[in-house]
């Protein structure tokens, strides 16, 4: 199975213009659209007409970023989505979908940003439920991307492990982000081959590269948080990533380059753009040419016919969350938010509370009261 | 269930688009002020009554940015 250098595009003006001289020129061989960031009534034609041609050759895939998987709560928002990606899914037949590890933050727990949840048996079985909740709505492969940020070096450990667990009932894959394993590698003090032998790469379908930035750590000035923004060009040791990786996943299909339109304004920023895009491509295409035939693991889902379950639920998951996320949104020094984790719901429980890296706790202020 | 699946041609890597497609790409591109990631409590500088979304017919702002509103070029 060849490698496709994949551009994730979307319906965002700097990013088409940044794209536009790779797909004349025929450079995107797969697009990745996250089909939830815009109301389906407003994709226009031509961007629909684009989408249908690569969903023709079997190189159209979605990736989703509000589902919100681990949300304690079955919200009606989580149903309606599901509903209209079900429809999307008829609509372009994508060769997989995927979505995030996690939940979000925020009032409705739609918009927000990312957070890993305690990884024990509750949020095994909510994960799982969710999973095929989203199989069963679009009725292709489906997939999770593991997450960049984490409060601890012992989350960071056990991530690649409670994914497998999570995949193996839909026999789904993996979205391996290097950008994500570079920011945790920079602010756990990892090294890449140990992380990497963390995670069950035989379920890897698909690379992520994309740049992001460097906030001053709260506690220490000197010291920098790698942060996963998808604003900046791909850092040469996240290509190294690429590398490294590519040769330990065996079932790789897509390496998809990720940025945010609004950071590709300038002729600049969109010359870099596609300098990465072809930085990546040039990657893949040379893995290509040396490597033997892979394995053509397809990751279809298992046979099932049974209809779905009640979707699970836990009230003490979802309280859990509410209180961390007002925690994080309100709280307006580290020793504030502190504190109130170590006298909340939260203390002496799986959440770990108590390990939390105190600038990787600022951090998550930081991203929280951005998105709340 | 059984998932009928099609696979595109798994070995080449090139993609070609048809040039149909990519004039429709840019001239849309080159019309469409932005759409997506929509911050529903934005509201439009040239219309302050209306969230951005609701008051210019095609546009909506990522939250990130400044917003210039495509009908006056005001922002």
């Amino acid at each position: 199975m060849q490698i496709l250098p994949t551009l994730a595009l979307n319906l965002q003006q700097p990013l088409l213009a940044a794209s536009v001289p790779l797909l004349d020129a025929g450079e995107v061989a797969a697009l990745e659209w996250s089909f939830d960031t815009v109301d389906p009534k407003d994709v226009p034609d031509w961007f629909a007409q684009l989408l249908d041609a690569f969903a023709g050759a079997g190189r159209l895939v979605g990736h989703g970023v509000f589902f919100s998987l681990f949300t304690g709560r079955w919200l009606p928002g989580q149903g309606a989505w599901l509903g209209q990606l079900a429809q999307l899914a008829r609509r372009y037949s994508f060769d997989h979908v995927t979505e995030h590890f996690g939940f979000m933050t925020g009032a409705d727990f739609h918009r927000g940003a990312p957070m890993g949840v305690p990884l024990t048996p509750v949020t095994l079985r909510l994960g799982q439920d969710r999973m095929l909740r989203l199989q069963h709505a679009v009725q292709c492969p489906v997939g999770l991307e593991n997450l960049a940020f984490a409060f601890s070096a012992d989350e960071v450990a056990r991530q690649g492990d409670f994914l497998e667990q999570l995949l193996v009932p839909v026999n789904g894959f993996i979205i391996l982000d290097v950008h994500n394993l570079y920011c945790q590698l920079h602010n756990f003090g990892v090294e890449a081959a140990d992380l990497l032998a963390r995670y069950p790469l035989h379920r890897v379908r698909e690379i992520h590269l994309s740049g992001g930035s460097w906030e001053p750590a709260a506690t220490d000035p000197r010291k920098n948080i790698r942060r996963d923004t998808h604003n900046g060009a791909v850092p040469s040791e996240v290509f190294e990533l690429l590398s490294l990786a590519l040769l330990q996943c065996p079932n790789a299909k897509y390496v998809v380059l990720e940025q945010m339109g609004n950071s590709l304004h300038s002729a600049v920023a969109q010359a870099q753009f596609r300098a990465d895009f072809r930085e990546m491509a040039r990657r893949v295409e040379h893995f290509n040419a040396s490597a033997a035939p892979g394995a053509t693991e397809r990751f279809l889902p298992p046979m099932a016919s049974h209809p779905l379950p009640l979707p699970l639920e836990d009230a003490d998951l979802f309280a859990d969350q509410c209180a961390l996320s007002g925690i994080l949104e309100q709280s307006t020094t580290l020793e504030a938010a502190k504190n109130a984790l170590f006298h909340s719901r939260l203390a002496h429980a799986a959440w770990g509370v108590e390990t939390w890296d105190d600038d990787m706790l600022a951090t998550a202020m930081q991203i929280a009261q951005k998105w709340q | 269930m059984f998932f009928p699946h099609t696979y595109g041609n798994q070995n080449k890597t090139v993609m070609n688009v048809s040039k149909t497609i990519i004039q429709a790409l840019i001239i849309g591109a080159s019309l469409q002020s932005c759409v997506g990631l929509v911050d529903p409590e934005a509201t439009c500088p040239c219309h302050p009554e209306d969230s951005i979304e609701n008051a210019c017919d095609h546009t909506c702002k990522p939250a990130d940015e400044p917003f210039d509103c495509p009908a006056c070029g005001m922002g």
